[in-house]
This record gives structure tokens, sequence and C-alpha cells, in this order.
């Protein structure tokens, strides 16, 4: 059964995936942009990211207009809502 | 007169001669309004205008110190006389040639068709000089092919009522042309926008006191540069310089569009009724006209040769050291390698294919499982394609990071819609670009990726690595994206040799892991080899290498590093 994705893990995953060492998922806001000025991600993360997204949560791409990526990928709220809307299986287990 | 045909006269002046005191008042005993333009004429010619002038205030005169070209003059003129609110304008060469009866009966058939060109067709009294004669032949022929038709009776004459909106329309995008290949660059770029074209007689003398500008060899070359451009015009996919140059001007995407597609049916057609020569006959000229226009496409074919040369030694097709004219070839082998992709798509029973890695490729693609094949900007992917089509095979994706290429490559796609082969268009290698490629792989899919240019976004982190013993960037997405989903790499890379083409397959890795602790030496690991491969194939053919910027330039500053 899927349930709703929470800010929380969302920044739970970026850290684990990304291997971020020096931040831990609560010092991230959940309004907080993930890249540049922010978090300070890079596109090549944002590439993993968007990948590792994707198999972890079985993400269904049908029908999202690829132009609105960048809105949803912007900061841990907005992207809980759009793997929220758009997975296909439940949460995985993080380390 | 009804308000939608406010028509003026427009005469260009460049020292027509005697002729011009008789030819303005000839125009002005019409009644309509006469402009003109003095294009940086002598002194007996300013003094002639002024003399008319003072009897005629009326005559709206403009005048520059330069000699700027007909072409200019034309412009200056049109552009003044739909500021002053005119819809049509005569254009009339004051040198006296043309017969000034037609003027009342040209706006007659401007005002019943208001939307169109009239356009005179010289009827000759009297001597042409040869040097026109052949001029005109020659043009005639190339606006024929050019607008696949023979809607414009005469694409020289200088008697021509323009429609002033779509003209101001035409004018907005680009420039035209300044000189005497004025003329006819406007009414065949006016043609392809779909301005119709009405032919007219007109009497052309060529008067004893006429003074013509039309020099043999110089205005000649010059219509010989116009056609070769705007035949280029029809031809998609190698624009590149243009392209950059109307990206800045409004609804370019549309206008391209539609005279891609254009292009591409004449190719169709030229083939179909012509065959394969007629394209490549066309192509020479493209390729000519690159290497002699594209400096820096000439300079960085040079450096990548040299790169080889001093790299590989003499090898078959580059013995010695490239000079000038190496980048011709060079330019042609790119020009006459869209024919072949053309070929690929329209009529692939036409392309031979040799494929020694045939089975193992089938076998892997019925396997199920998704694969990443590495290919380069060498040679020609879209031999694939008759392998493909021949075979049955589906889900064949070719990612490609220019939007130029996969416009070119989708419109193919809609005259031959028998493939079932996807274009990819990657701007960046973002979480949309990742995501959209990951689910390719997961439905099993084969994507084909040029691995040798980053990203155009600059935000896209590259990798450097010795190609040609010299560091070059190279893309950091498609490594990445094999590590991420644990598929299978292959590299794929497909040239000509004589007339045929090889594909030539080879299995990277079944999986690629790039730990994110120690990527970079583990990275650089796979980008050697890659690397390697690619020159292997570069020094195998050493002119289908189709990067034509420089390759070897500095690495951008990267934030994180």
């Amino acid at each position: 059964m899927v349930q709703d994705i929470s800010p929380a893990e969302i920044k739970r995953f970026i850290v684990a995936t990304l291997d971020l060492e020096d931040t831990k998922p609560e010092d991230i806001g959940d309004d907080e942009p993930l890249f540049a000025d922010g978090l300070g991600l890079d596109s090549i993360d944002a590439f993993e990211l968007g990948i590792a997204l994707k198999k972890a949560y079985r993400l269904d791409l049908e029908g999202a207009a690829q132009a609105s990526f960048a809105h949803h990928f912007r900061t841990p709220s907005t992207l809980a809502a759009f793997v929220t809307a758009r997975q296909s299986q439940p949460a995985p287990e993080l380390p | 007169m009804n308000a939608s045909f406010r028509p003026c006269l427009v005469v260009p002046v460049f020292n027509p001669g005697p002729a011009l005191t008789r030819t303005v008042e000839g125009l002005l005993s019409t009644g309509y309004p006469v402009l003109l333009q003095d294009d940086g004429s002598d002194a007996p010619t300013q003094a002639a205008l002024s003399d008319l002038k003072r009897v005629h205030p009326e005559l709206d005169l403009g005048r520059w110190e330069v000699n700027q070209g007909k072409g200019a003059a034309v412009v200056a003129l049109l552009r003044r006389a739909a500021a002053m609110g005119f819809t049509h304008a005569l254009q009339v060469d004051a040198d006296g040639q043309h017969g000034l009866e037609a003027v009342p009966r040209f706006l007659a058939l401007g005002e019943a068709n208001p939307a169109a060109v009239i356009a005179g067709v010289p009827r000759y009294e009297g001597t042409v000089p040869a040097a026109r004669r052949y001029g005109r032949l020659f043009t005639h022929a190339w606006v024929h092919f050019e607008t696949l038709s023979f809607a414009i009776g005469d694409s020289l004459c200088g008697f021509r009522l323009y429609p002033l909106r779509p003209v101001m329309r035409l004018l907005e995008r680009g420039p035209l042309p300044a000189r005497m290949d004025f003329d006819t660059a406007a009414i065949v770029r006016l043609a392809w926008e779909g301005v119709p074209i009405v032919n007219a007689p007109v009497t052309v003398i060529y008067p004893e006191d006429g003074i013509s500008h039309f020099r043999m060899v110089k205005d000649n070359l010059r219509l010989t540069r116009l056609h070769t451009g705007l035949v280029l015009r029809m031809i998609p996919g190698l624009l590149r310089r243009r392209r950059a140059r109307r990206a800045s001007a409004p609804h370019w995407s549309k206008v391209q569009e539609r005279g891609t597609t254009f292009g591409l049916k004449v190719c169709l057609w030229t083939y179909q009724i012509l065959g394969v020569w007629a394209l490549r006959f066309v192509t020479e000229f493209v390729a000519a006209y690159f290497f002699l226009t594209g400096r820096a496409t000439r300079k960085a074919s040079r450096a990548y040769l040299t790169r080889l040369f001093e790299q590989r030694g003499p090898i078959p097709g580059l013995t010695s050291r490239p000079g000038f004219f190496t980048a011709y070839r060079h330019l042609r082998t790119f020009a006459q390698s869209y024919v072949d992709r053309f070929l690929a798509w329209v009529d692939a029973g036409k392309i031979s294919v040799d494929f020694p890695d045939e089975a193992a490729f089938l076998a892997q693609r019925a396997s199920g499982r998704g694969a990443i094949f590495l290919s380069a900007h060498l040679g020609n992917l879209d031999m694939l394609r008759g392998v493909g089509a021949a075979r049955g095979l589906k889900g064949l994706n070719a990612v490609l990071d220019s939007e130029h290429a996969a416009r070119f490559l989708a419109l193919l796609q809609r005259i031959n819609p028998d493939y079932d082969a996807q274009v990819i268009h990657v701007k960046d290698a973002g979480p949309d670009t990742a995501m959209v490629l990951a689910d390719h792989i997961e439905k099993g899919e084969g994507l084909f990726i040029l691995a040798d240019r980053p990203p155009s976004a600059e935000n896209g982190r590259v990798l450097r690595a010795p190609f040609l013993g010299h560091e070059a960037d190279f893309p950091m997405g498609p490594w990445l994206l094999a590590h991420l989903l644990q598929c299978p790499v292959y590299l794929f890379f497909c040239v000509k040799e004589g007339k045929r083409h090889t594909i030539r397959m080879e299995l990277f890795a079944e999986r690629l892991d790039l730990p994110r602790k120690g990527r970079e030496a583990a990275l650089a690991g796979h980008l050697a080899r890659y690397a390697a491969a690619l020159e292997e194939g570069c020094a195998r053919a050493p002119f289908q290498w189709f990067n034509f910027y420089d390759f070897w330039r500095e690495a951008a500053p990267d934030k994180k590093a």
C-alpha cells in the first residue's frame, strides 16, 4: 500500500543517495532550495537523484510534463509531493 | 481607390545616367507618390536629383553618402513606404530600362491581388548584353529548383510590386542581401512564405544612354553564392550558422520548422524524380559553401586532423600532415553523410550495412534487458535503422543533445513513420532527463548515446580525459546512468567504408560500478577505454569524425571541484 511521502523522508533519501557526509537530513529545511543557492546540489546530483527516486519508488512518469520537473525538484516539500503523486511502490528501507 | 490598397512608386538610384530625369518625371506623371533613395551617387546624379526635387517638391528623396547596394536602397525605400502608411510599393529601376506604360497595369493587378507580388517578366527590345543573358538563365534554373515550381517567371527583374506587410515580416526575421542578389532573394523567400506570385510582362529596353551596374564576373559570382545559400536553406540539418543567427528573431522555430519540412520534401522529390546522384550533386555545393564560409569549421577540422596525424602517423586517407584542403574533404564527407542518413530513412534497402556482431546484438535485444550503446559523433548511427527495420526491432532510442539534430530526425520520421525508433532530446543532465532515460532502460529498451559531447547546458558536469594526446571534456551522464541502472554497456560505432557501412559493436561492461567514493578514479578508467576506442574509430575513418568545434577547448570552471 502506498502512502504519503514526507519531506523528512525525502531528505533522508537525498542524504543517503548522494552520500552527503557533512549534512544531516534534519539540517535541511523543508522549503530550502536543493540546488545552487540552497543545499548546493549540481545537475549531476540531480541526475543521480532522479534515477534513484525513480528506481526506489517506481515512479510512474506517464503524462508528466518534462518542463515541470525543475519545479518538482526545487525543495524537499515539492519533491515529496511529486513522489507521493507518482509512486507505485512503498517506501524503500533506508539505511 | 480603397483603403487596403495605397501604392507608391520606389526608385533606387545609383548613377543611372541621363535617363534618370526622364524616368522620374515619367513616374511622377502617373500621379502616384514617388520615393527615391540615392545610394551614394556621383555629383552629376546628385545635381539631377536636386533639380528634380526643386521642380517637384512632392518628391520624397532620401540619400546616403556611401554606396550600399541596390538591395539596401530598396529595403530602405520599402521601410520608408511602410512607415508612411503605403500598403504596396512598385519598384522601378532609375536607368530607364522599364517601359513605364506598365505602371498603371501593375497597380491594377496589385489592387485585384492585394496579397500577391506582381513580378515583372521582361519583354526585351533591342539586345541583351551577354553577361546578363547567362546570369539570367543560370538564375532562372536555380529559382525554379528552389521554389520547386515555375511560379516565378523572372526572379531578377527589378520591376515589381511588393505588398509591404509580408515584406516587413520577412525583414523582421533577418536581412536580405544588399546588392544585385536582392531581387532574387526577396522573391524566392516571399514565395517560401506562401506569398502568391503574379507574373506580368514589362517592356525592357537597354537604352543607349543607360548605364548598367551589373558586373559580369562579380555579380554572377554573387548570384552563385546566393543560390548556394538558398539551396542550403532548403537542406535541413546543416544550418548551424544560420540557425544561430535566426535564433534571436521572433518565431524562428516555427519558420525553421516549415522551412525544414519543405526542404526535406524537396530532397524527397529530388531523390524520387532524379535519383540519389542529384542529392549528392547538390550536396557538393553545400560542402563547398561551408568550406568557403566556415572559418571556425575549417579551423576545428584542421585541429582534429592534425592531432590525429600526430598521434597515429600516416593512416589510409590521411597519409600526410593535413593542409588547407584536407578540411574540404572532411566537410564533404560530413555533407555527404546527410545523404546517407536521408537514404537510411526513406529507402533503407539502398543502404548496405555490414554488421559482424549482429547475432549478439539481436540476442541482447531479445533478452529484454535494457542496455546502453555508447556511440559518438563518429560515422552515422542512422544506418542502424536499416538493420532495425529489416529485423522489425522495437525500442531503439537515439539520445540526442542538440535540438537541431533531434528535429532533423523527427522530421525524417514524419516522412517515413514506419520505423519505431524514438528520438529523445536531451537538453541537460537534469532529473527529468535522468528519469526519462531510466524509464526506457527499465522497459528493456536500448539507448544509443553519443557520449563524446558534453551537454550544451552550462551546468553539466564534465570529465577531462585524454583524446588524441590532449585532454578534452566528456559528459558524465551516460556513465552514471549505466551505473545507477546496472545495465550492460556496449560500444557501438557505424562508419562508412567505401560504399558500405560497417557497424562495430563490442561489450564494454556487463555493468559499471561507480560508488560515490572513488567515483572520479573509476570513471577515469572507463573513460580512457572509451576514448581509446574512439581513437581507433577515428584512425579507421579519419574523415567521419563529425565534431566541428573546438573539441579540446579549455575546461569550464567546475564549481564543485
